[in-house]
């Protein structure tokens, strides 16, 4: 009879502890998790592989037309190199150049004013804390609809109805920043 | 008696102070009107005219309804486009912005380097990366990809900026105490932290790049900004409302999704 048992993995590693640990909570792997469950973390994780699918889904289905992609970086470099490091009075005066710089800036502050103004009392109008509700609702569907159009087409909409010149440009722009602004102001307004 | 002398001073100046300022403003849109030779009384008439022509006008009617499918398969080459462009411009922007955020920076110079040249991306418009680009891409979807692609990397390099500095400083001084290397720095500390404001961020950008490639289609000749130009080209204003109609529905239908996953990632 062998009084001296051999020292296995068993005998030294008991199956059980012989205390208990408590609930343990472990992954499907058999490990312990050691950080909580977060939901929000779990979204985010969702989210960024749906994003980085929706990438990788684009740039496969993109028609590229079958452009040589290396001659046409070149042409851009070059192209670059032109327009930001060789600039040329060469059809047109410095000064009038200037001037239309000054123009764009009055055409951006009249949107920008008329935008603000405008805002300003819709804001009023779609705050939480100041109108009620249902006007809130309509007034704030109303001006998410002016935002999700382009500036663009706001501007071409309102060349065809009031013409060509400076009040279709003022128009169609101040009705972007009418629309930006309201939402903003009115955040600020109902913290 | 002397301090409701000085009370009285102050109103009286603060009334001064409103005045004078308003004037100034007055005066500025006065200036400005006469600049551009813009009408107050014109820019007033042209809101309900245009109004009333978009209620007119922009109606889908039939004839556009048969267009559906061609701006439906439009506005879906638009959003992925706009969605690959501020994931892959969000992916170089976040690696760019690292030195330059004041916590995460390597010296000064780069910091300032990085600052300067995310500024010009920002500012230069995408309408300009359009038109140069276009000599060499030709219309081709490449030429909207890059001119989106280099206006978000700029602005969202400024933006990244901005949430590492306000987000990781705490993370940052913790790791950088046990000897962390850089790279660990940034995908255990500055990653995780300000991985809510990043996504906030590239969710804000796609609903606007779509907005901006409406433009720059009308530009290159692709997406849906070529099919808007090409109705309202040929008078046809009822396929182009719908046109607009389905941008607005896309553009909101974003901005609820993203509204919706904000409540719960933050």
């Amino acid at each position: 009879m062998n009084t001296n048992p051999t020292i296995t993995a068993e005998s030294v590693r008991p199956a059980s502890p012989p205390f208990s640990l408590g609930f343990m909570d472990r992954d499907r792997g058999g490990k312990l998790r050691i950080k909580a469950k977060n939901p929000s973390e779990r979204a985010m994780k969702i989210l960024v592989a749906a994003l980085l699918g929706i990438t990788v889904l684009a740039f496969a289905t993109f028609d590229y037309k079958g452009i040589d992609f290396g001659k046409a970086l070149a042409d851009t470099l070059s192209n670059l190199r032109v327009v930001f490091l060789e600039p040329r009075l060469s059809s047109d005066t410095l000064t009038n150049v200037l001037w239309q710089l000054f123009f764009t800036f009055c055409l951006g502050t009249l949107a920008t004013f008329i935008g603000a103004i405008l805002a300003f009392f819709f804001s009023l109008l779609c705050a939480r804390n100041i109108a009620n509700a249902v006007c809130v609702n309509v007034v704030k569907s109303l001006v998410a609809v002016a935002r999700a159009v382009p500036t663009i087409l706001w501007v071409l909409i309102f060349a065809v109805s009031a013409g060509l010149g400076s009040v279709a440009a003022v128009a169609g722009l101040s009705f972007h920043s009418f629309a930006y602004l309201t939402k903003a102001y009115a955040e600020s307004i109902a913290v | 008696m002397s301090t409701l002398k000085k009370t009285e001073n102050i109103f009286i100046r603060k009334r001064k102070n409103d005045t004078l300022i308003f004037l100034v403003l007055i005066g500025i849109f006065a200036a400005a009107s006469l600049v551009t030779g813009y009408n107050p009384a014109d820019g007033i008439r042209s809101f309900p005219a245009a109004i009333q022509w978009i209620v007119t006008n922009l109606v889908p009617d039939h004839e556009a309804m048969e267009r559906f499918p061609k701006i439906l398969s439009e506005l879906m080459e638009t959003a992925l486009l706009s969605t690959a462009v501020t994931v892959t411009a969000a992916i170089f922007a976040f690696f760019f912005s690292l030195p330059g955020s004041s916590i995460t920076k390597v010296n000064g110079i780069a910091k300032r380097t990085v600052r300067i040249i995310a500024a010009f991306f920002r500012n230069v418009p995408d309408v300009v990366w359009a038109m140069v680009l276009m000599f060499s891409f030709g219309q081709n979807i490449l030429t909207g990809f890059f001119a989106l692609f280099f206006t978000t990397f700029g602005l969202l390099t400024r933006a990244f900026i901005e949430t590492i500095d306000e987000v990781s400083a705490d993370c940052i001084e913790a790791l950088d105490s046990t000897g962390c290397p850089f790279l660990t720095k940034v995908f255990q500390g500055v990653l995780p932290s300000s991985l809510p404001g990043i996504v906030t961020w590239i969710l804000y950008m796609i609903e606007t790049n779509i907005r901006s490639s409406t433009l720059i289609g009308i530009l290159t000749a692709t997406g849906i900004g070529a099919l808007f130009d090409l109705y309202y080209k040929r008078l046809d204003f009822s396929s182009a409302s719908l046109v607009v109609l389905s941008i607005v529905v896309l553009v909101l239908g974003i901005e609820t999704t993203s509204n919706q996953i904000r409540k719960v990632i933050l």
